[in-house]
């Protein structure tokens, strides 16, 4: 071929452009790609190898060629001859959204066609990318977005389903549990949406095997590299917020393939006097294919928080000092037979550790939750079954220590629990267009401390049934039910939030002794389908009632002389019942896709004869995502949100305090103190944001440059967080504490 | 049709189960009561106030309600009375040598046609024993503070309070420890400045006041129409000089 170019050359009057035409992600020659001389006539098609060539007249100075092939974006492509008559030139091509959009509701119409419960919420990478950002795409902040979802304030990532606190969310990530994946005391999560694959949330017809939270679980799948990939792949990023790297490659030889996903703050390397603070989290993700039948997956997170306020007039001082750290490592094997079996083999380790301290002496705790997992499950597909029986043995240590006012010391150590779980489920269809589903979990849990009086060992059932009866192929009815039990419970003074912001200490005490696990039902009726191929709604109701909660005691004195009982008046026994309606309307395919989610919810906390919302309750949730390209290849996602505002507690009227304890004879220190009303019996004004996106690609040879600007709260709505009253006036002035105001961001990210 | 009417339907009734109740701030007023015996003091002072509606405005001085009869009664049944200051709802039992260490006493106070009864018991005495009023201590180099057993301290407890010479709000916080020594000048953020005067207080507190001090718990009368604290305080003090 090059002989016959040479030929022609040698003929003179012509130029020639030759090159290769590839896929931007798998790296392999596309074939049959049309590309045409723009303004011109001229044009070719590549052959099987991606290969073209295209001959020009001589009088050419420069060409435009048109690249265009079906389900993949055109790419246009200005060559200059700069005196030469032989030009190569590369040219990779990316898929259209369109045809991403098409594979991943294909595989959403397979689940709902196998599951017999209602589809899990779940989240595409390129939904958390395009999607306004508070900073930066974040996989929490996007969740609330999905019906069931409601949350305290803008300041946290945490999030309450369904009316379940937020402790009550299993977060597993590659099936390993992690605790609090925040930075920051919540603002933003700890998961890179460049590391993530996909997200599943369970709101109902949650599985058996998971039976250790009573509100929902979040499963969140760490990404690997595309096999067909040739060489190294990645994203670079940078943000106002945090600079990232993401590495990946096949490693043929080893039929393995990793990807690592860094990202770290850089503002206290550039202003290291104004900003004390930083985090950090890196994934790792490798899998291999052992031999044809057996893969391992072996995945790695840590994340940390660091912050260390002193004295400015003195560094000696210490003011606040902060160190939050999330470890977890996870061994996963799968051996699967002839798309009739897979036995599931997985192990994990996950760590939570966290040290506070404030004013050097006045309060200083440090804590460590270890936890570690070891399962294995089959899962047999035969005739129109599909059995899935399991082991789970899951122990965790806690360690705590408290030191506050410098001589008061508590040691909560040498606690650990243990959850050994079998569960057994079967997914069938008895009749034509209806589909069973039924599970049971039998959990020997145990708890044991030699400073208190916890002991116990005992055996807790948990039962899942699920039904849905296709009226067509693409709608269905849905129903199930079940009970749930969580072992664990946060020791947080007041409620199980402070203003909707988490805590960078948590207690998690494993329940025993007189305390049984917490327990509650779920009872949900759903309708789910699609109206047409771009079109998917889900409709689904819930009723759940808390037959045993427990929130720390507002009279656990901590000066308690017997650790026993400490414990006993640790918890107070409560209940409670939520129900509502999640509703979801979706468009999935073309160039303008988004969904409206509504979120109906009623939940109250019950506590002897009182009853009140608690503070994530907000009756009426509407969020509306729309997202389009428009000409110049610019995206824009546009996120509109009304809610109901929170429950609060008002004061109601104040009283002079006066300090008792001082060694002078002159008059006590007087502080205005408020009494409060009844808890959550009002409701701060109704929520309202706005938020904008936009991005834009640019591309440079094979790579990719992504430009993303976003306004959060572009109407600059002063929602409230809370009120409080200023005292310099007479009658105090009622003013308000409000959530996030307009923040611009701009993020690059660069793919190669 | 039927179907946009079950629709409309399902709306008005996502309206109708919305609606709540907003409860009414319901406000009832109570008498803030304070009464702190305190052993060796020149004066033992009780104020009696009120709560108020937050929109209400207070007038300047206005520090409380007048009228009140207040009285301690000690375990040899002798009475002793407090008066009215100047100060409207500020009380003085000019007397004060009465209070007694380890003694209980039966506070009673009348106010508008109500009557308060609480027993208190004051804790024994307390000596800081070293350092020495007076002396100095440097930073760099700090002294460990000791002092006696205290009976009748809540759970054991002693709070340990720095004050600047004679400014009452100077403290940021109490330390607070089961021990009788505590290393209080280790703790370099309660002397933010060097070459000065320190009140250092070591206090014993029964459980009203401990409650009350330590947790804000002003609501330490078992009344419906009175919260407040009425309770006992032992408190030795030194003055230290301190140094970088």
């Amino acid at each position: 071929m090059f002989l016959f170019f040479h030929l022609i050359l040698i003929a003179g009057g012509y130029k020639i452009i030759t090159g290769t035409v590839f896929d931007a992600i798998s790296r392999e020659p596309l074939p049959m790609v049309n590309i045409v001389v723009k303004g011109t006539e001229m044009g070719t098609v590549t052959d099987n190898d991606g290969y073209y060539s295209i001959i020009l007249p001589d009088t050419l100075k420069k060409a435009k060629l048109v690249c265009s092939m079906m389900g993949y974006k055109k790419v246009e492509r200005e060559i200059f001859f700069f005196g030469k008559d032989y030009v190569e030139e590369n040219i990779t091509m990316s898929i259209t959204t369109l045809k991403l959009q098409g594979i991943l509701v294909s595989a959403k119409r397979k689940k709902f066609r196998e599951s017999a419960t209602i589809t899990p919420a779940s989240l595409s990478t390129e939904d958390m990318l395009i999607l306004p950002s508070f900073q930066e795409g974040d996989l929490m902040r996007t969740l609330e977005a999905l019906p069931g979802i409601t949350k305290a304030s803008d300041y946290s990532t945490d999030i309450a389903i369904r009316g379940g606190s937020p402790d009550q969310n299993l977060v597993l990530l590659d099936d390993i549990p992690l605790l609090k994946p925040f930075h920051l005391s919540g603002v933003f999560s700890t998961f890179n949406v460049n590391a993530i694959k996909n997200i599943e949330l369970y709101k109902s017809g949650i599985p058996a095997e998971y039976d250790v939270s009573l509100s929902s679980v979040l499963d969140i799948k760490t990404k690997g590299v595309d096999r067909d990939i040739k060489g190294l792949t990645g994203v670079l990023s940078l943000g106002l917020l945090s600079a990232g790297a993401t590495i990946g490659s096949p490693v043929p030889f080893l039929n393995t393939n990793f990807l690592f996903t860094f990202r770290r703050t850089y503002l206290d390397k550039i202003i290291p006097d104004v900003m004390p603070y930083y985090f950090y989290d890196g994934y790792l993700h490798v899998e291999s294919d052992i031999t044809e039948n057996w893969t391992a997956v072996l995945s790695g997170f840590k994340s940390k928080d660091f912050l260390d306020i002193r004295d400015e007039d003195n560094e000696e001082i210490q003011i606040i000092e902060l160190d939050w750290d999330n470890n977890v490592v996870g061994l996963n094997l799968f051996h699967s037979g002839d798309n009739e079996s897979l036995l599931h083999f997985s192990s994990g380790f996950s760590k939570h550790e966290f040290h506070f301290g404030f004013m050097d002496t006045i309060f200083v705790t440090k804590g460590v939750i270890d936890i570690s997992t070891l399962g294995v499950d089959y899962t047999h597909v035969f005739r129109e079954h599909k059995l899935k029986f399991g082991l789970t043995d899951e122990y965790r240590p806690f360690k705590y220590d408290i030191s506050s006012n410098m001589g008061i010391n508590y040691e909560y150590k040498d606690i650990w629990s243990n959850k050994a779980m079998c569960f057994l489920g079967d997914e069938f269809s008895p009749v034509r267009n209806l589909l069973f589903s039924g599970g049971v979990a039998l959990t020997h849990y145990y708890s044991e401390s030699t400073e208190f009086d916890q002991n116990k060992g005992s055996f807790f059932r948990s039962y899942r049934l699920s039904a849905k009866y296709f009226l067509n192929e693409i709608k269905a009815l849905t129903i199930s039910l079940g009970n749930y039990h969580q072992y664990e419970v946060p020791l947080i003074p007041g409620e199980s939030e402070i203003g909707g912001l988490s805590l960078p200490f948590y207690y998690l005490i494993p329940l025993g002794g007189e305390y049984s696990p917490e327990e509650a039902h779920h009872f949900n009726l759903g309708y789910e389908g699609w109206l047409n191929e771009s079109f998917y709604f889900s409709l689904e109701g819930y009723y759940r009632i808390y037959n045993r909660l427990y929130k720390m005691s507002e009279d656990t004195e901590i000066d308690n002389e017997n650790a026993d009982d400490y414990y006993r008046t640790m918890f107070d026994e409560r209940g409670g019942d939520a129900y509502g309606i999640d509703f979801l309307f979706k468009k999935e395919i073309g160039k303008l896709r988004g969904w409206l989610s509504y979120t109906f919810l009623k939940s109250k906390v019950k506590s002897g004869d009182e009853y009140y919302p608690p503070i994530w309750d907000r009756t009426h949730n509407l969020y509306l995502i729309l997202f389009s390209t428009i000409p110049k290849e610019w995206e824009i996602g546009v996120q509109f949100v009304f809610s109901t505002g929170n429950p609060f507690t008002t004061s109601q009227g104040r009283y002079r305090y006066r300090r008792a304890g001082t060694p002078y004879d002159n008059d006590n220190a007087i502080w205005w103190m408020e009494l409060k009303g009844e808890k959550n019996a009002f409701r701060l004004p109704y929520y309202l944001r706005l938020d904008i996106s936009a991005t834009k690609p640019f591309y440079f040879g094979n790579n990719e440059l992504d430009l993303k600007l976003s306004l959060y709260n572009v109407l600059n709505r002063k929602n409230v967080w809370f009120y409080y009253y200023d005292y310099d006036e007479e009658p105090p002035v009622k003013e308000t504490f409000n959530m996030l105001p307009i923040v611009p961001s701009v993020e690059f990210v660069y793919r190669f | 049709m039927k179907h946009n009417l079950i629709f409309v339907l399902f709306l008005f009734y996502l309206l109708f189960v919305s609606c709540e109740s907003v409860t009414e701030t319901s406000f009832e007023h109570e008498y803030v009561i304070d009464l702190v015996l305190r052993p060796r003091m020149k004066f033992q002072k009780a104020y009696v106030d009120s709560t108020y509606r937050l929109e209400v405005t207070i007038p300047e001085g206005f520090k409380g309600i007048s009228d009140a009869e207040i009285f301690a009664i000690d375990e040899e049944q002798d009475t002793f009375e407090f008066s009215e200051s100047d100060t409207i709802g500020l009380y003085y039992s000019a007397d004060s040598l009465w209070v007694k260490y380890c003694k209980q006493y039966i506070i009673q106070l009348n106010v508008e046609g109500y009557q308060v009864e609480e027993e208190v018991t004051v804790p024994d005495s307390l000596f800081i024993y070293s350092p020495s009023d007076g002396d100095t201590i440097s930073l760099d180099d700090p002294e460990i503070v000791y002092w006696n057993n205290c009976e009748g301290s809540f759970n054991n407890m002693y709070a340990v309070r720095v004050f600047f010479e004679g400014e009452l709000d100077s403290f940021y916080t109490s330390l607070l420890t089961q021990d009788t020594s505590l290393d209080v000048f280790s703790a370099k953020y309660l002397f933010p400045k060097a070459d000065t005067f320190y009140t250092v207080a070591v206090m014993a507190m029964d459980e009203n006041c401990f409650k009350s001090d330590i947790y804000f718990d002003y609501d330490q009368l078992d009344e419906d129409f009175a919260m407040g604290v009425i309770g006992a305080i032992v408190l030795d003090t030194i003055e230290i000089w301190v140094t970088e």
